[in-house]
């Protein structure tokens, strides 16, 4: 019934090997270990296929003294209905994979202007999927609330919520 | 046909078609080790540090082990990691069903489709069928076929029939 040894080990050996050599050269491979832990910000294995990135998150607390100074428009990238259900007050909603005008839709701020996108929190990525769009159009300065809408919630800061037959902003 | 040739002859067939579901799987997982990591990691069940790892890793050992099987090459101990996998899958699979989470299983990533509607007990089903078939190819390792038999020290008894 048990597999005799040498080869089952011989086996593993295998596999350890292709598995380091390819994961080392292939150009989508990851790090050993990825950014799994949702209170350092938005879950990502790394690497360069990766979306994700670390350096563009912003805390809670930096994004609710944004907000309060209304010096940033905040992007809600969730679907609508996640949205109408309670979002940043004054946040514009961009589900990340129904609008692909960004340009003309953010044009009364312009791409130099500060924006901070968030989403359904540090299993989400879609915020930094949107961050990346909005990078290829020319948006300079986006921050990304890594805490996304569960964070802001559960921190009891202010909710705006769309009643039934309202107009989504 | 008797029943010790038919045997034989499902014992290979298992060899073939698990060894080809697990090289097709891990194909899939090798190509995108950064979408298989978000699979692992959404499963809740391994810490932070282990879900890269296993990304980069369990692939290569469902590849290897199902290129073995298929090649007929240490059956037993291809068929042995690929039973320890299965075991695995339906440990994770049942914990997760357990405790009513909503998972994508993962097992096939380059067919998304087949990712959202997977449920999670016909997993379990095919997943127990699979481990069935994959014990008893691990205790009869049929030489029918297979690249064993040129290494052989003893003579294959159908060989020695002839």
């Amino acid at each position: 019934m048990m597999p005799p040894l040498k080869p089952t080990l011989l086996i593993l050996l295998l596999v350890f090997s292709f598995g380091f050599a390819y994961n080392t050269l292939a150009e989508r491979g990851i790090p050993l270990i990825g950014q799994w832990d949702p209170d350092a910000g938005t879950v990502h294995a790394g690497g360069s296929s990766s979306v994700v990135t670390g350096d563009s998150e912003i805390s809670l607390e930096e994004a609710y003294a944004r907000w309060e100074s209304g010096e940033a428009v905040f992007i809600d990238a969730r679907t609508a209905d996640f949205y109408n259900q309670g979002h940043v007050p004054g946040a514009i909603s961009i589900p990340v994979y129904e609008y692909y005008d960004l340009e003309h839709l953010l044009e009364p701020y312009g791409k130099d202007h500060p924006y901070v996108l968030y989403c359904g929190g540090a299993d989400c990525a879609d915020s930094h999927r949107l961050r990346q769009l909005l990078e290829v159009e020319g948006f300079t300065n986006l921050s990304v609330l890594g805490a996304g809408w569960p964070g802001w919630a559960s921190a009891g800061y202010p909710q705006e919520i769309v009643e039934e037959g309202e107009d989504v902003p | 046909m008797n029943g010790q040739t038919a045997l034989e002859y499902f014992v290979l067939a298992a060899r073939l078609v698990i060894g080809g579901v697990f090289v097709y799987a891990g194909i899939g997982k090798i190509l995108n080790p950064g979408d298989f990591a978000a699979l692992v990691y959404q499963y809740y069940i391994l810490p932070g540090f282990l879900v890269n790892l296993t990304a980069i890793f369990m692939p290569w050992l469902e590849l290897i082990a199902g290129v073995f099987l298929i090649g007929g090459l240490w059956t037993r101990s291809a068929m042995f990691w690929i039973n320890v996998l299965l075991l695995v899958f339906i440990a994770a699979i049942s914990f997760n069903l357990a405790r009513g989470l909503e998972f994508d299983c993962g097992c096939f990533i380059q067919d998304p489709d087949a990712a959202a509607s997977s449920n999670p007990v016909v997993l379990l089903i095919r997943n127990s069928a699979m481990l069935a078939a994959g014990v008893l190819v691990q205790i009869r390792a049929s030489r029918l076929l297979a690249l064993d038999a040129l290494f052989a020290r003893t003579p294959v008894r159908s060989a020695a029939g002839a």
